[in-house]
């Protein structure tokens, strides 16, 4: 009887030193481990270039600072995020506003929203000029036309959704999908709400809510 | 409100089917899909299991978040998953002796199960409500059992007929199981 | 020391490789394996895991009590899993994006805590670690020679392949082969040995 005591007491005392070392590992390790941020970069700036040129080349703009990434609350956007939610993982990842040269002025947000394919949300960048409207959008990463699902949504439904999104303040699913011919529900619904999210969260950038 | 949850109900049972399309829980998936009544039982083991362990974890994280502690959800899930499993073995085995007979073999499988965490993990990074969380584990339990039975349907006619002896067993069951996943893409155009 | 007990050690990853022969851990060999690089991520991160939980744990095993042994690996797999999350979405974000749904999966993949419970916990501190190495190894090789299947097959047209189904039919054929090859291995040790 004795001896059961002792064991079961053993069991409890060794997991239980376990867990504690274990968290303390983990909270150690969180605390200083670097925690990965969006950032600008090349690929980025070459794509922001491309839908607002600004006079420079992608490399100069990166190097001599034409874009900025807003340094945004984490916590208050992703209560953002979360509360404009129309579907699994949509996201504002970060939000870019031009600086300098010919399209100074001009915020560009980036955002994830899910498609078609499986667990890989589509990434568009949006630009918006200050009074609220789209100038353009280009996708940053897609796999709505790759290997496998060719015709979804193919580059040349993107080609025309640029000219249809321009100077809109408001988009919808059937607007893409009347203006560029795209037949799937599940691609159109991810872009829509991939920009749907970056026109939103320019009001709460600029009331300095975020 | 409506199209959401129908939304949840099709993508996790035939769209996003977790098998087929999200390839997770192959293992009991291979396993245990060799007769059609035993692919019965762990099909509807593993449907109770995600509910209730989604539904816990939905709770845990909310708990986790606001105390800043998220780092902690891998940890945590799986211990309540294994703590839950446990807990229905020794429940089952209390109340209902013929329940646990039919499924008591399939419980241990269950806490490796990564559909069981996959499906945790996924509810709470779509940041559910309750009700959507409950009906979106219980779609995907369903959507499990649905292509447990018909790989066990299949594989019940398959073990009748000669194959060439290298792809015995495990490998006609993949051959299968991709031809059957081919099928399912024809469902993915589905929207609402 | 047991040489024999090593060499076995050494040699199980090839031998009884944990994909083809085990046939365990087969979730993320097929949801990861659609690129090499995926493929390459995924499995090394398995295999860094298994390599310090074997190692863990095997120089625990006789300070945990027997009835508590598998909530113990699990708390201790666990952390090893979210330190390696930590890791590699801070120093390595590209990867870890598109990989990240599969990394907490690893806790549940059943060829780390299956060495766990049937090697680590009986052997001593060195056999377990290059258990693990080996396995870890196997696992990775098999899960970047299905990625790289795949990848191929992808890129000359054959873009099914690049998708779940693909996977399950192109690690179907493999493991074939691979029960081909193993038979083949094994006739020959036989009639070398009749020779003998």
């Amino acid at each position: 009887m004795k001896n059961s005591v002792k064991n079961t007491l053993r069991c409890v005392l060794v997991l239980s030193v376990i867990s504690v070392v274990c968290v303390a590992l983990l909270a150690v390790a969180n605390r200083f481990l670097p925690k990965y941020k969006p950032s600008l970069d090349l690929n980025t700036v070459t794509l922001i270039n491309g839908m607002i040129p600004s006079g420079a080349d992608a490399q100069t703009a990166l190097d001599e600072g034409y874009y900025e990434m807003l340094a945004l609350d984490e916590k208050k956007l992703a209560d953002f995020n979360k509360s404009n939610r129309a579907e699994a993982n949509n996201a504002v990842l970060a939000v870019y506003k031009a600086v300098k040269g010919d399209s100074a002025g001009t915020y560009i947000v980036e955002a994830q929203a899910q498609g078609y394919a499986g667990n890989d949300p589509i990434v568009m960048l949006t630009a918006i000029d200050e009074s609220g409207a789209i100038i353009s959008v280009v996708t940053k990463k897609q796999t709505e036309n790759s290997p496998g699902t060719n015709g979804i949504f193919e580059d040349k439904h993107f080609a025309l959704l640029v000219e249809y999104v321009k100077g809109k303040t408001d988009i919808d699913s059937a607007g893409i999908s009347a203006s560029t011919g795209a037949t799937s529900g599940y691609s159109i619904g991810g872009v829509a709400n991939a920009i749907s999210i970056s026109l939103k969260v320019i009001p709460e950038v600029k009331g300095g809510k975020l | 409100m409506w199209t959401a949850i129908i939304s949840i109900v099709i993508s996790g049972i035939i769209t996003d089917n977790i098998i087929f399309s999200q390839t997770l829980g192959i293992c009991p998936f291979l396993g245990v899909s060799k007769k059609l009544d035993s692919a019965v039982g762990m099909g509807l083991a593993v449907t109770f299991v995600i509910v209730l362990s989604s539904v816990v974890c939905h709770f845990l994280y909310m708990l986790l978040e606001l105390l800043e502690l998220t780092y902690l959800q891998t940890i945590l899930f799986i211990l309540i998953i294994a703590a839950l499993v446990q807990l229905l073995d020794i429940v089952l085995k209390r109340v209902s002796p013929s329940l646990y007979t039919s499924l008591g073999v399939y419980l241990a499988l269950i806490t490796t199960n990564c559909a069981v965490l996959g499906t945790a993990n996924s509810v709470v990074a779509n940041g559910y409500g309750l009700l959507e969380t409950f009906i979106a584990a219980l779609s995907v339990g369903l959507g499990f059992t649905l292509a447990l039975i018909l790989m066990a349907g299949v594989r019940e006619k398959v073990a009748r007929s000669s194959i060439p002896k290298p792809f015995h067993g495990f490998p006609i069951a993949l051959i299968i199981a991709g031809i059957m996943a081919m099928a399912f893409y024809g469902f993915g155009g589905l929207s609402f | 020391m047991n040489k024999a007990r090593l060499k076995d050690a050494a040699l199980g990853g090839l031998l009884s490789n944990p994909v083809f022969v085990l046939v365990l851990g087969m979730c993320p060999t097929i949801a990861q394996s659609n690129t090499v690089v995926n493929a390459f991520g995924l499995g090394a991160a398995t295999a860094i895991v298994l390599i310090v939980s074997n190692l863990t744990i095997s120089l625990l095993r006789k300070v945990i009590p027997d009835k508590v042994r598998l909530p113990a690996y699990i708390v201790i797999i666990a952390t090893f899993v979210t330190l390696v999350q930590m890791v590699m979405s801070g120093l390595l974000p590209e990867l870890y994006s598109s990989i990240s749904k599969f990394i907490p999966l690893i806790v549940v993949n059943c060829i780390i805590l299956g060495r766990a419970e049937s090697f680590a916990s009986k052997n001593d501190v060195l056999t377990s670690t290059i258990d693990g190495i080996s396995m870890g190894l196997g696992f990775l090789l098999a899960i970047c020679l299905l990625g790289a299947v795949r990848q191929g097959l992808g890129l000359i047209g054959l873009t099914l392949f690049t998708k779940p189904a693909g996977g399950f039919m192109v690690l179907g054929f493999l493991m074939a082969l691979f029960n081909y090859l193993m038979k083949l291995y094994h006739d020959r040790h036989k009639s070398l040995m009749k020779g003998a």
